[in-house]
Protein backbone atom coordinates (compact mmCIF):
# COMPACT_ATOMS: atom_id res chain seq x y z
CA UNK A 1 0.00 0.00 0.00
CA UNK A 2 3.11 2.30 0.74
CA UNK A 3 4.64 1.14 -2.15
CA UNK A 4 2.12 1.89 -4.16
CA UNK A 5 0.75 5.41 -2.54
CA UNK A 6 5.02 6.19 -2.82
CA UNK A 7 5.46 4.78 -6.69
CA UNK A 8 2.12 6.92 -7.71
CA UNK A 9 2.91 10.08 -5.90
CA UNK A 10 6.56 9.59 -7.80
CA UNK A 11 4.75 9.43 -11.28
CA UNK A 12 2.28 12.27 -10.07
CA UNK A 13 5.63 14.19 -9.19
CA UNK A 14 7.65 13.81 -12.25
CA UNK A 15 4.63 14.30 -14.63
CA UNK A 16 3.93 17.61 -13.03
CA UNK A 17 7.37 18.20 -13.09
CA UNK A 18 7.75 17.40 -16.48
CA UNK A 19 4.55 19.51 -17.47
CA UNK A 20 6.45 22.70 -15.46
CA UNK A 21 9.12 22.35 -17.25
CA UNK A 22 7.51 22.15 -20.82
CA UNK A 23 5.28 25.23 -19.91
CA UNK A 24 8.84 27.32 -19.24
CA UNK A 25 10.72 25.67 -22.86
CA UNK A 26 8.32 24.03 -25.79
CA UNK A 27 5.44 22.02 -25.67
CA UNK A 28 7.41 18.17 -25.41
CA UNK A 29 10.68 18.49 -24.30
CA UNK A 30 9.99 15.88 -21.61
CA UNK A 31 8.28 13.23 -23.92
CA UNK A 32 9.48 9.17 -23.82
CA UNK A 33 10.02 7.58 -27.08
CA UNK A 34 7.06 5.47 -27.88
CA UNK A 35 7.05 1.64 -27.60
CA UNK A 36 6.48 1.04 -31.41
CA UNK A 37 6.89 -3.04 -31.30
CA UNK A 38 5.17 -6.22 -29.88
CA UNK A 39 6.73 -8.95 -31.48
CA UNK A 40 8.82 -10.21 -28.58
CA UNK A 41 5.32 -11.52 -27.27
CA UNK A 42 5.04 -13.69 -30.22
CA UNK A 43 5.15 -16.74 -28.37
CA UNK A 44 3.71 -15.66 -25.29
CA UNK A 45 0.67 -14.86 -28.15
CA UNK A 46 1.29 -17.75 -30.07
CA UNK A 47 0.87 -20.04 -26.78
CA UNK A 48 -2.22 -18.69 -25.69
CA UNK A 49 -4.05 -18.74 -29.04
CA UNK A 50 -3.20 -22.29 -29.08
CA UNK A 51 -4.43 -23.31 -25.84
CA UNK A 52 -7.42 -21.36 -25.92
CA UNK A 53 -8.09 -22.50 -29.66
CA UNK A 54 -7.78 -26.06 -28.43
CA UNK A 55 -10.03 -25.83 -25.14
CA UNK A 56 -12.76 -23.72 -27.52
CA UNK A 57 -12.90 -26.66 -30.16
CA UNK A 58 -12.67 -29.54 -27.51
CA UNK A 59 -15.05 -28.14 -25.73
CA UNK A 60 -17.30 -27.04 -28.83
CA UNK A 61 -17.04 -31.19 -29.86
CA UNK A 62 -18.52 -32.14 -26.56
CA UNK A 63 -21.33 -29.79 -26.55
CA UNK A 64 -22.01 -31.04 -30.20
CA UNK A 65 -21.42 -34.58 -29.52
CA UNK A 66 -23.63 -34.51 -26.63
CA UNK A 67 -26.32 -32.13 -28.37
CA UNK A 68 -26.58 -34.95 -31.27
CA UNK A 69 -26.34 -38.46 -28.93
CA UNK A 70 -29.99 -36.73 -26.94
CA UNK B 1 -53.01 -37.58 -15.44
CA UNK B 2 -51.98 -33.55 -14.56
CA UNK B 3 -49.05 -35.08 -12.75
CA UNK B 4 -48.01 -37.79 -15.10
CA UNK B 5 -47.91 -34.88 -18.01
CA UNK B 6 -46.09 -32.61 -16.06
CA UNK B 7 -43.38 -35.26 -15.55
CA UNK B 8 -42.99 -35.99 -19.38
CA UNK B 9 -42.76 -32.46 -20.22
CA UNK B 10 -39.75 -31.94 -17.70
CA UNK B 11 -38.57 -35.24 -18.93
CA UNK B 12 -38.39 -34.12 -22.62
CA UNK B 13 -37.24 -31.05 -21.97
CA UNK B 14 -34.08 -32.62 -20.01
CA UNK B 15 -33.52 -35.29 -22.13
CA UNK B 16 -33.10 -32.75 -25.41
CA UNK B 17 -31.07 -30.08 -23.22
CA UNK B 18 -28.55 -31.82 -21.29
CA UNK B 19 -28.45 -35.14 -21.74
CA UNK B 20 -29.80 -38.04 -20.03
CA UNK B 21 -32.68 -37.98 -17.80
CA UNK B 22 -31.93 -35.80 -14.88
CA UNK B 23 -35.00 -35.98 -13.00
CA UNK B 24 -35.14 -38.67 -9.87
CA UNK B 25 -38.70 -39.41 -9.81
CA UNK B 26 -40.00 -40.32 -7.16
CA UNK B 27 -43.69 -39.97 -5.85
CA UNK B 28 -42.92 -35.91 -6.21
CA UNK B 29 -41.05 -36.09 -9.37
CA UNK B 30 -38.98 -33.53 -8.04
CA UNK B 31 -35.99 -32.70 -10.43
CA UNK B 32 -32.39 -32.94 -9.03
CA UNK B 33 -29.73 -32.56 -10.85
CA UNK B 34 -26.83 -34.96 -12.29
CA UNK B 35 -23.32 -35.00 -12.41
CA UNK B 36 -23.26 -35.35 -16.35
CA UNK B 37 -25.56 -31.90 -16.39
CA UNK B 38 -23.24 -30.05 -14.10
CA UNK B 39 -20.32 -31.14 -16.40
CA UNK B 40 -22.03 -30.08 -19.36
CA UNK B 41 -22.74 -26.27 -17.88
CA UNK B 42 -19.09 -26.65 -16.84
CA UNK B 43 -18.00 -27.87 -20.03
CA UNK B 44 -20.02 -24.66 -21.92
CA UNK B 45 -18.88 -22.08 -19.38
CA UNK B 46 -15.52 -23.37 -19.66
CA UNK B 47 -15.46 -23.29 -23.86
CA UNK B 48 -17.22 -19.66 -23.98
CA UNK B 49 -14.03 -18.17 -22.06
CA UNK B 50 -12.23 -20.29 -23.78
CA UNK B 51 -13.19 -18.87 -27.25
CA UNK B 52 -13.06 -15.24 -25.85
CA UNK B 53 -9.88 -15.44 -24.46
CA UNK B 54 -8.78 -16.60 -28.33
CA UNK B 55 -10.85 -13.90 -29.95
CA UNK B 56 -8.94 -10.99 -27.36
CA UNK B 57 -5.86 -12.31 -28.16
CA UNK B 58 -6.19 -13.45 -31.59
CA UNK B 59 -7.46 -9.35 -32.17
CA UNK B 60 -4.99 -7.52 -29.91
CA UNK B 61 -1.75 -9.37 -31.67
CA UNK B 62 -2.80 -9.09 -35.15
CA UNK B 63 -4.59 -5.42 -35.16
CA UNK B 64 -5.59 -3.97 -32.16
CA UNK B 65 -2.91 -1.61 -29.61
CA UNK B 66 -4.40 0.37 -27.28
CA UNK B 67 -1.65 2.81 -25.74
CA UNK B 68 -3.20 3.81 -22.22
CA UNK B 69 -2.48 7.86 -22.37
CA UNK B 70 -3.16 9.80 -19.41
CA UNK B 71 -4.66 13.66 -19.97
CA UNK B 72 -2.10 16.75 -20.04
CA UNK B 73 -2.45 19.84 -19.15
CA UNK B 74 -0.36 20.78 -22.43
CA UNK B 75 -1.59 22.90 -24.93
CA UNK B 76 -2.53 21.73 -28.79
CA UNK B 77 -0.41 24.23 -30.51
CA UNK B 78 -1.26 22.70 -34.15
CA UNK B 79 -4.34 24.38 -35.72
CA UNK B 80 -7.53 22.03 -36.77
CA UNK B 81 -6.82 22.58 -40.50
CA UNK B 82 -3.11 22.11 -40.05
CA UNK B 83 -3.20 18.37 -38.33
CA UNK B 84 -2.07 15.48 -40.58
CA UNK B 85 -4.24 12.92 -42.54
CA UNK B 86 -2.47 10.89 -44.16
CA UNK B 87 1.69 10.30 -44.30
CA UNK B 88 3.15 8.72 -47.73
CA UNK B 89 6.22 7.02 -48.89
CA UNK B 90 6.81 6.51 -51.82
CA UNK B 91 10.39 4.41 -51.92
CA UNK B 92 8.91 2.63 -49.00
CA UNK B 93 5.25 1.98 -50.41
CA UNK B 94 4.04 3.30 -47.27
CA UNK B 95 0.47 5.71 -47.53
CA UNK B 96 -1.75 5.03 -44.17
CA UNK B 97 -3.88 7.16 -42.17
CA UNK B 98 -2.47 9.33 -38.99
CA UNK B 99 -4.05 9.26 -35.77
CA UNK B 100 -3.16 11.36 -33.42
CA UNK B 101 -1.55 11.05 -30.34
CA UNK B 102 -0.91 12.28 -26.87
CA UNK B 103 1.22 11.18 -23.33
CA UNK B 104 1.24 7.48 -22.33
CA UNK B 105 1.21 6.72 -18.50
CA UNK B 106 4.92 6.33 -18.80
CA UNK B 107 5.86 9.87 -19.92
CA UNK B 108 6.32 8.64 -23.39
CA UNK B 109 5.03 9.36 -26.63
CA UNK B 110 2.05 7.42 -27.43
CA UNK B 111 1.49 5.12 -30.30
CA UNK B 112 -1.34 4.51 -33.19
CA UNK B 113 -4.36 1.93 -32.08
CA UNK B 114 -3.62 -0.72 -34.68
CA UNK B 115 -0.53 -1.90 -36.72
CA UNK B 116 -1.47 0.15 -40.11
CA UNK B 117 -1.78 3.32 -39.09
CA UNK B 118 0.84 5.85 -38.02
CA UNK B 119 0.35 9.20 -35.21
CA UNK B 120 0.96 12.37 -34.93
CA UNK B 121 2.27 13.58 -31.37
CA UNK B 122 -0.73 16.15 -31.15
CA UNK B 123 1.32 18.31 -28.20
CA UNK B 124 3.62 19.19 -30.93
CA UNK B 125 3.87 21.46 -33.91
CA UNK B 126 1.95 20.22 -37.03
CA UNK B 127 3.85 19.12 -40.14
CA UNK B 128 5.24 22.21 -41.90
CA UNK B 129 5.23 24.41 -39.09
CA UNK B 130 8.51 26.00 -37.20
CA UNK B 131 9.46 23.17 -34.75
CA UNK B 132 9.76 19.13 -34.27
CA UNK B 133 7.15 17.64 -35.43
CA UNK B 134 6.78 13.94 -34.58
CA UNK B 135 4.86 11.24 -36.40
CA UNK B 136 5.30 7.05 -35.10
CA UNK B 137 4.33 3.67 -36.10
CA UNK B 138 4.90 -0.10 -35.22
CA UNK B 139 7.18 -1.98 -36.51
CA UNK B 140 5.53 -5.64 -36.03
CA UNK B 141 2.59 -6.84 -34.39
CA UNK B 142 2.37 -9.52 -31.34
CA UNK B 143 2.47 -12.41 -33.98
CA UNK B 144 5.92 -10.74 -35.76
CA UNK B 145 3.99 -9.83 -38.96
CA UNK B 146 5.01 -6.25 -40.23
CA UNK B 147 3.63 -3.16 -39.09
CA UNK B 148 3.54 -0.22 -41.45
CA UNK B 149 6.75 1.12 -40.11
CA UNK B 150 8.69 -2.69 -40.32
CA UNK B 151 10.68 -1.38 -43.58
CA UNK B 152 11.71 2.21 -42.17
CA UNK B 153 15.22 0.89 -41.70
CA UNK B 154 15.38 1.10 -45.29
CA UNK B 155 14.93 4.29 -46.02
CA UNK B 156 18.10 6.99 -47.43
CA UNK B 157 18.98 10.29 -46.87
CA UNK B 158 17.30 12.15 -49.51
CA UNK B 159 13.91 9.99 -49.59
CA UNK B 160 10.64 11.74 -50.08
CA UNK B 161 8.23 12.00 -47.31
CA UNK B 162 4.76 13.42 -47.72
CA UNK B 163 1.92 14.53 -45.31
CA UNK B 164 -1.54 15.62 -46.62
CA UNK B 165 -3.41 17.71 -43.98
CA UNK B 166 -6.73 18.21 -43.20
CA UNK B 167 -7.34 20.64 -45.59
CA UNK B 168 -5.91 18.38 -48.32
CA UNK B 169 -2.02 20.32 -48.93
CA UNK B 170 0.43 17.84 -49.53
CA UNK B 171 3.80 18.74 -48.02
CA UNK B 172 6.78 17.63 -49.02
CA UNK B 173 9.82 16.66 -46.35
CA UNK B 174 13.40 15.30 -47.47
CA UNK B 175 15.00 12.70 -45.52
CA UNK B 176 18.54 14.18 -43.78
CA UNK B 177 19.67 12.17 -41.19
CA UNK B 178 18.38 8.88 -40.02
CA UNK B 179 19.69 7.39 -36.15
CA UNK B 180 19.35 4.52 -33.88
CA UNK B 181 19.25 5.35 -30.34
CA UNK B 182 19.26 2.76 -27.27
CA UNK B 183 15.63 3.20 -25.82
CA UNK B 184 16.43 4.44 -22.39
CA UNK B 185 19.11 6.80 -23.81
CA UNK B 186 17.21 8.69 -27.04
CA UNK B 187 17.66 12.34 -26.97
CA UNK B 188 14.28 13.89 -26.20
CA UNK B 189 15.41 17.36 -26.97
CA UNK B 190 16.89 16.15 -30.76
CA UNK B 191 13.69 14.28 -31.40
CA UNK B 192 11.02 16.28 -29.69
CA UNK B 193 12.24 19.99 -29.18
CA UNK B 194 14.33 21.39 -32.41
CA UNK B 195 12.66 24.87 -33.01
CA UNK B 196 15.09 26.08 -35.88
CA UNK B 197 13.36 24.52 -39.45
CA UNK B 198 9.76 22.44 -40.16
CA UNK B 199 10.93 19.18 -39.51
CA UNK B 200 9.36 15.94 -39.77
CA UNK B 201 10.68 13.29 -37.65
CA UNK B 202 9.61 9.99 -37.85
CA UNK B 203 9.96 6.79 -35.15
CA UNK B 204 9.92 2.81 -34.42
CA UNK B 205 11.18 0.81 -32.95
CA UNK B 206 13.75 -1.99 -33.49
CA UNK B 207 17.00 -4.04 -32.05
CA UNK B 208 16.27 -7.00 -29.94
CA UNK B 209 13.50 -7.75 -27.70
CA UNK B 210 13.54 -6.85 -23.75
CA UNK B 211 11.78 -8.80 -22.03
CA UNK B 212 11.53 -6.87 -18.84
CA UNK B 213 10.10 -3.95 -20.43
CA UNK B 214 8.65 -5.20 -22.97
CA UNK B 215 9.90 -3.28 -25.65
CA UNK B 216 12.57 -3.64 -28.41
CA UNK B 217 15.76 -2.05 -27.01
CA UNK B 218 16.32 0.59 -29.77
CA UNK B 219 14.35 3.38 -31.59
CA UNK B 220 15.26 3.89 -35.34
CA UNK B 221 14.47 7.83 -36.20
CA UNK B 222 14.43 9.31 -39.57
CA UNK B 223 14.90 13.17 -39.57
CA UNK B 224 12.90 14.59 -42.04
CA UNK B 225 12.65 18.69 -42.91
CA UNK B 226 10.33 20.60 -45.16
CA UNK B 227 11.31 20.91 -48.64
CA UNK B 228 11.02 24.52 -50.55
CA UNK B 229 9.90 22.40 -53.69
Amino acid sequence: MIKKFLGTSLVTFALLSGVASAQTTTASTTVGTPNTGAGGETSQNVMLLATSGAAALAGALYLARRAKLQ
Amino acid sequence: MQARSTWHVAQSFNRNFFGSPVLSCGRGCQPVMTTRFALTILIAVATVCAAVVFFWTGVHALFYAPDSEVASSMPIVAATSSEPVRLIIPSLNIDANVQQVGITKAGAMGTPSNFTDVAWYKYGPAPGHLGSSVIDGHVDNGLSLAGVFKHLVDIRVGDDVYVVDKVGAKLHFVVTDIESYPYEDAPSQDIFARTDKARLNLITCEGIWVPAGKTYDHRLVVYTELSAS
